[in-house]
């Protein structure tokens, strides 16, 4: 199949073709999400690096099972979930390594940090960084899949295999958790230990 | 929502636009494909097994000596596995830009397409020759125990050199070829594959069936492949004469063959059509269905298909899958049957001893399990249909070559709300639009299939193209539409008068092709008969 008339295809048929050995339908199919599930990655782990690692090892993992994808499912939360579970084991696996990827470098460097300074664009976006890939891990999906990414609540629910009311209330939550650290961090001086913002610091 | 939240979503919300750009780099995307490249190579090394490997001891013995056959020849550099020996025409890469010269090595996973008349010539690193004819792609691999050629359509003539160890492997469609020292040809199109042997003999292999063929024998995937005399399909070699007398000395040896008129070869229809071992057929309730159907869940061997409708099945049997492969292109038309063929659905679930691929399920083998249990009846047609011929002005097509980086690959939005395109974007795609009374036809990184396509979308007529040309193209074509292009929306009112010509002045003027009316062959799948199931 051709790119351009492949992207007119709906997912289902790329991947009954892609099941049937169609290259370029897989090809498409990883073009089409490769960057939200890279972006999945990175918001979770902090870095870019490992981002990279579980990307590929979604989409492989997905080759293997492309006959057996329900196709009344949706890819994009089936991809995710399979993300997710990358994710999670990569994370255990790595708990105590420091990330030396500059993209993970996410801690607010600065000597002087206090609630007097006002924090410039860059440092605010990275104070905001630091606080998501902070939280608790079932908080930091539902923030990184409802806010950062957009998914609707039922799609979420689909990716983590919750129920619907399980995403509200963890991302009520979520928010107070995220607002408050925050508030902390501005209002007063020092950084996030590294216990706090995880391995990726 | 208080203030506080307010703010951290708006935070969150720039976050998340700064980073919406963020993509895994080309280098993953590369990794991603070397494996699924890794996988699909492995999978017709498996299907051979049976042919002779003794053991896995041979197996290792012969990987051992992988490295002494496979040495370049003398003008092969190394990890190169083929060079351009002699060329008479234009051979293209896999970019329309990519002109390839003669002497040019070819590593794996090479692309060739030949031109129109345009005579290839290849020396492979195991000493094998192939000649190629006009309108040729192929493409080479690396295979555990020696080259893997691959015919996607045109036609070839093998040469395969005599080796101690080691196969040269042709694959077109589905059908298999492993050879050492014999001379054949193969062709391949969107109907199928076909083999003929000239000297020595051939193994071929489709699914789980095997044939030997022998000098002067064909084999086609395909009854719709009409059965030419092998001399006929050698006319176009530039070796035609000698090979002639080879065919000749060859059938003088062989009395079989020698007793045989030399104008009708043998020929035959490999493996038939396969068939599902076990299998159920349940309609489904309405209410369960729906109208979108269930999945269609496949796993080599298996095949689960959700409240289908009948329609559905006989499309995925006769359409897409006809030939054991995937061919979005096809253009094959299913006619006929009664209605209740669109509304009513079933679930087929079916099993292959064989542990069949899943585009021969959904091809042949579906095809045989709706003529059991259906009954169905279909015949083939080549009907003359009105067509449009898409062809070469005079004085040379003027398409603009496709500009890398000209365009991006289109993604459907991921996240909802859907994020805005960022300024300029331009889609790999083809898009028809509305410019006041006229019509504007854009594409980037298309073939002239894909252009061909786009026009038959809006003319009166399917497009037949018969241009030979080979190659991605960006390019634009404004026209204004009149009744030969019903499919065309109507303008708004508007006092702009039309300026542009009509599409075929246009298709003339603007991209130096010609549209011309006529008759020509369309392929239709006639449903003679069909009835319900009966209960399992």
């Amino acid at each position: 199949m051709d790119g351009w008339r492949q992207a007119e295809t709906p997912d289902v048929d790329l991947v009954r073709l892609a099941a049937s050995g169609d290259r370029e339908a897989f090809a498409t199919l990883y073009i089409r999400y490769q960057r939200p599930i890279f972006r999945f990655a990175l918001h979770m782990t902090g870095s870019a690096v490992i981002a990279e690692d579980i990307v590929h090892d979604v989409f492989v993992a997905f080759m293997g099972n492309l006959a057996r994808f329900d196709a009344e499912r949706s890819l994009a939360a089936y991809l995710y979930g399979i993300a997710r579970h990358k994710t999670r084991r990569r994370l255990h696996r790595e708990r105590r390594l420091v990330a030396l990827d500059p993209d993970a470098q996410y801690v607010d460097h600065s000597p002087e940090g206090g609630p007097a300074r006002r924090l410039e664009d860059g440092d605010d976006r990275r104070l905001l960084r630091n606080a998501i890939v902070a939280l608790p891990r079932r908080y930091r999906e539902v923030i990184v899949l409802c806010n950062l990414h957009r998914l609707s609540y039922e799609t979420a629910a689909a990716a983590i295999g919750c129920p619907v009311g399980t995403i509200r209330s963890r991302l009520h939550r979520a928010r107070e958790t995220l607002t408050t650290r925050l508030q902390q961090k501005l209002a007063s001086p020092g950084r996030l230990s590294r216990s706090r913002v995880g391995f990726a610091l | 929502m208080n203030r506080t939240d307010d703010h951290l979503l708006r935070e969150l919300e720039a976050l998340a636009a700064s980073d919406d750009e963020r993509s895994a780099s080309p280098r993953t995307f590369a990794r991603v494909m070397a494996v699924w490249d890794e996988r699909a190579t492995s999978v017709p090394l498996r299907s051979l097994r049976w042919w002779n490997y003794a053991g896995l001891a041979a197996l290792s013995a012969a990987m051992v000596l992988l490295a002494i056959v496979l040495r370049p020849t003398n003008h092969l550099s190394r990890g190169s596995l083929a060079v351009v020996e002699a060329l008479d025409g234009s051979l293209y890469g896999a970019r329309p830009d990519e002109m390839i010269q003669p002497g040019t090595q070819l590593r794996p996973g090479s692309i060739v397409h030949t031109g129109s008349g345009t005579h290839l010539q290849l020396a492979l690193a195991d000493g094998s020759r192939i000649e190629a004819r006009s309108q040729s792609s192929l493409s080479f691999d690396r295979a555990a125990d020696g080259i893997r050629l691959h015919l996607d359509r045109g036609g070839i003539l093998v040469h395969a050199a005599q080796r101690r160890t080691g196969y040269l492997y042709v694959q077109a469609g589905d059908i298999a070829v492993q050879v050492v020292g014999t001379l054949f040809l193969v062709n391949a199109d969107a109907r199928g594959s076909r083999v003929a042997v000239i000297e020595g003999e051939v193994q071929v292999k489709r699914g789980a069936v095997e044939k030997t063929l022998r000098p002067g024998e064909q084999i086609s995937t395909s009854a719709a492949l009409e059965a030419l005399p092998v001399q006929e399909e050698l006319a176009w070699s530039r070796r035609h004469s000698a090979l002639q007398a080879l065919l000749q000395a060859a059938s003088q040896r062989a009395p079989d063959i020698g007793q045989k008129d030399t104008s009708v070869q043998p020929f035959e229809v490999l493996g038939g059509n396969p068939r599902f071992d076990v299998e159920s057929v349940r309609p489904c309730a309405d209410d369960v269905a729906g109208n979108r159907g269930g999945p269609v869940r496949l796993t080599p061997g298996r095949m689960v298909a959700t409240c289908q409708t009948v329609m559905g099945f006989i499309n995925a049997a006769f359409r897409l899958f006809a030939e054991g492969r995937s061919n979005p292109y096809s253009n094959v038309q299913v006619v006929g049957g009664p209605s209740w063929i669109h509304s009513e659905r079933y679930t087929i679930a079916a099993t292959s001893p064989d542990n069949a691929s899943p585009a021969l399920m959904q091809g042949p083998m579906l095809q045989a399990l709706l003529e059991d249990r259906f009954r169905l009846k279909v015949h083939r047609e080549v009907r003359e249909v009105p067509i449009y011929s898409l062809t070469i002005a005079k004085g040379g097509h003027k398409l603009p070559p496709y500009t890398e980086g000209s365009c991006a690959p289109v993604e459907p939005p991921s996240t909802f709300p859907p994020p805005p395109r960022p300024a300029g974007w331009v889609p790999c795609a083809a898009r028809v639009r509305r410019n006041g009374p006229h019509v504007r036809v854009e594409w980037h990184r298309a073939t002239i299939q894909e252009l061909t396509w786009v026009l038959g979308l809006n003319v009166d007529r399917p497009v037949l193209d018969r241009t030979g040309i080979v190659g991605l193209f960006d390019g634009t074509l404004e026209f204004t539409p009149d009744e030969s292009n019903p499919r065309v929306p109507p303008a708004s009112p508007s006092d702009v008068p039309p300026t542009a010509p009509s599409v075929f002045t246009a298709v003339q003027e603007q991209l130096g092709l010609k549209l011309e009316k006529m008759n020509g062959p369309g392929e239709f799948v006639v449903i003679d008969d069909i009835r319900r199931p009966s209960e399992n």
